[in-house]
């Protein structure tokens, strides 16, 4: 199995959501997992729940992690022992596959874009991040990848080909979808919308025998799964992303106020109970994990800042399964 | 370390059976069931256990070390015959095993003390304790299913002398322990007193139970989740010599599939929760790797890992390294496991 570093500290210190979730993860998983925090404390942090420390080690750091308003140049000038680069040198050193890490976004992305080597043919790496959608049929994945969500703010045609090849290679290998289906986020379907970088990129995919490019996607179209794999610039990708959580938020909470209102839309909802159940993970943060950096050779898992245990545990089973099936060489070539 | 002292000439080791020595499955009502269905080759030892004791046995003679090795198993004596026949398979040479008499309490119409642990153990404890002769280290070894380290503490400490008679049956007393037994406990408590006799406590974690759990009990309790951290701490009190350790390593890697980086993170965990030197881990990490039992990956591994922080720490502390977390005092806190504890108990 491989092994994961795990950056304990995040933005604030803060350990116990990643020892737990690690703690978590070494019962249920033959995962081998390199805490990297002050020893002490993230041992006292283990004293308090059921850990296996046969995958379990820990890499001692005291320095104070990097804020979340640090510009990220300066931090990781001031912060190369702080927990988040020594997370990230390990990778380097070959001690781990790859880390984890819900610190500072701007300063990890540095560090990845300053220790890691791009795969070939990929010129910019990308955030990926999953989304849920409708499926027409049993078997399908039920969440649909989008990237890049804010790595690179604004791209040429060449890294949004780069990112449909990262996002084709990744959903193959990690969710195991057999062809799957690319769309250019976009205004319009028709292949001369957008600007040109938009336009000489539907072309390139278009002409891409290696990917199944199902054209351009619009914002309306993300939901209803026409798209395996949606790959758009970094600045829209965040802003959509964020407006569907937003939007999948605003659903549940309308529906359980609803229901406080009327005894009879309670009745309904009490009807409806184990259906809600089952939609609810759908819209919950903790199931998606975090969101893996593409087009390093290492595929570090970058969760919220604010990641309960749970979250913090599948970000490192996802973080496991990304060594394993997305190796260095599970990018195809553009 | 709480154990680190020099190697006693005379060392009595007291293991409890199930869970502890034997993976006996009472958790289920199916598992309890099978018990008494169970031959010798249908009882399975935890992983390395067999080798350890072995190993004691066999460096107490390199060693000239009196040792005696001895059972206490709430089983009863009806099992005798397959565990004293899985013993002799295991090659474990033993000086007694005492089990629990069932049928007796039964016949006295004693029913609660079919499953009382308390009173029954620390009276067969105090009752063969009061034999040791002074100078003699003891050891023993439970598991964290019942009340093993409530027990073994109680018994630590009534031959270490800070446990006085009357705190022993206000104890036992809040502990709902059968008054004649009670009794009985207070009476062999009477001159048994040996300074330092018990030196550690190890707890086996087959639950897993969260180690906060033990605080209470100081560092005279190490609770181990594998026999490599006990064979660990065993090697630096000096029960074991290498070759005895890297036969437990060996039977963990061979019989029971235990990978380099599980035995190396082992050894770590057991080294930063205190219970043994950073030197001792290094040591026996080090040498594993000469004598082959571990791959270098592993040590190298387990070293790289290591640079950051030494360099810091040699930087902060001009080139003193803390040599574990410290001691959290060697006392039990009575107060805390035993809440309605009466006055008598310090």
């Amino acid at each position: 199995m491989p092994t994961i570093a795990v950056d304990t500290m995040g933005v604030n210190g803060d350990l116990r959501p990643a020892v737990l979730g690690a703690a978590a993860v070494s019962i249920a998983t033959d995962i081998q997992i390199v805490l990297v925090g002050p020893t002490r404390d993230l041992q006292r942090a283990l004293d308090e729940t059921s850990y296996n420390p046969e995958l379990i080690d820990v890499v001692d750091v005291t320095e104070k992690p990097i804020g979340p308003t640090e510009a990220p140049d300066r931090a990781l000038r001031r912060g190369s022992g702080c927990s988040l680069a020594v997370a990230a040198r390990l990778v380097v050193d070959g001690v781990a596959e790859t880390f984890v890490s819900a610190g500072n976004p701007s300063a990890l992305w540095s560090l990845c874009a300053r220790d890691f080597s791009l795969r070939p043919n990929i010129s910019r790496a990308a955030v990926a991040a999953v989304y849920p959608r409708q499926v027409d049929g049993a078997g399908r994945d039920p969440l649909g990848l989008i990237l890049d969500v804010g790595a690179t703010v604004r791209c040429d045609a060449r890294d949004l080909v780069g990112f449909a090849s990262l996002g084709d290679s990744y959903v193959r290998c990690v969710s195991k979808v057999e062809s799957p289906r690319i769309g250019l986020l976009n205004m319009a379907t028709r292949a001369s919308a957008g600007g040109p970088e938009l336009v000489a990129a539907h072309r390139l995919l278009e002409r891409n025998p290696e990917i199944r490019f199902a054209g351009n996607v619009e914002g309306h179209e993300l939901a209803s799964g026409s798209a395996d794999v949606v790959v758009c610039e970094g600045l829209l990708g965040n802003v959509v992303l964020k407006m569907l959580y937003g939007l999948a938020e605003i659903a549940v909470d309308l529906t359980g106020a609803a229901a406080q209102r009327n005894w009879r839309w309670r009745a309904g909802m009490a009807m409806l109970g184990s259906g809600v159940e089952r939609l609810t993970p759908m819209v919950e943060y903790e199931a998606y994990a975090g969101s893996p950096i593409l087009g390093f050779q290492a595929t570090p898992i970058y969760c919220d800042p604010i990641s309960p245990a749970p979250a913090l545990a599948n970000a490192i089973k996802l973080a496991a399964k990304v060594s394993r099936d997305f190796g260095p060489s599970g990018s195809a070539a553009v | 370390m709480f154990g680190a002292v020099s190697p006693a000439k005379r060392v009595t080791v007291r293991w409890d059976l199930d869970k502890t020595y034997l993976h006996t499955e009472f958790d289920s009502f199916r598992g309890l069931a099978r018990i008494p269905f169970e031959s010798a080759q249908d009882k399975v030892s935890a992983p390395g256990v067999a080798a350890l004791i072995r190993g004691l046995r066999a460096t107490a003679r390199r060693r000239d070390i009196t040792l005696r090795v001895l059972f206490l198993s709430a089983s009863p004596p009806q099992l005798g015959k397959v565990i004293l026949e899985k013993l002799a398979m295991d090659g474990i040479e033993h000086d007694g095993i005492t089990f629990k008499d069932q049928w007796q309490r039964i016949r006295r119409g004693k029913f609660r003390d079919i499953r009382e642990q308390v009173g029954y153990k620390l009276t067969e404890l105090l009752r063969d304790g009061r034999n040791e002769k002074s100078g003699t280290a003891e050891y023993l070894f439970g598991d964290d299913w019942e009340s093993d380290p409530l027990i073994y503490s109680l018994y630590a400490d009534v031959v270490a002398g800070s446990l006085d008679r009357a705190a022993l049956r206000s104890l036992l007393t809040r502990l709902s322990v059968d008054r004649e037994l009670a009794a009985l406990a207070c009476e062999l408590a009477a001159n048994i007193q040996r300074e330092g006799a018990v030196r550690r406590i190890f707890i086996n974690l087959p639950r897993r139970s969260p180690l906060r759990r033990f605080r209470p009990y100081g560092l005279r309790v190490v609770p181990t989740f594998n026999y490599l951290q006990t064979a660990a701490c065993l090697y630096e009190d000096g029960l074991l010599d290498f070759t005895a350790f890297s036969d437990v390593v060996a039977d963990l890697r061979t019989a029971h599939a235990y990978g380099a980086v599980r035995l190396v993170n082992s050894l770590r965990d057991i080294e930063r929760r205190g219970h043994l030197s950073r030197a001792g881990a290094s040591e026996l990490a080090s040498r594993l790797h000469r004598s082959g039992l571990l791959p270098e990956y592993a040590v190298r591994r387990s070293r790289m890992r290591d640079v950051w922080a030494r360099f810091r720490a040699a930087l902060r502390r001009q080139g003193v390294l803390s040599q574990a977390m410290p001691a959290q005092g060697g006392g039990v806190d009575y107060k805390a496991l035993v809440p309605d504890a009466g006055e008598e108990i310090q």
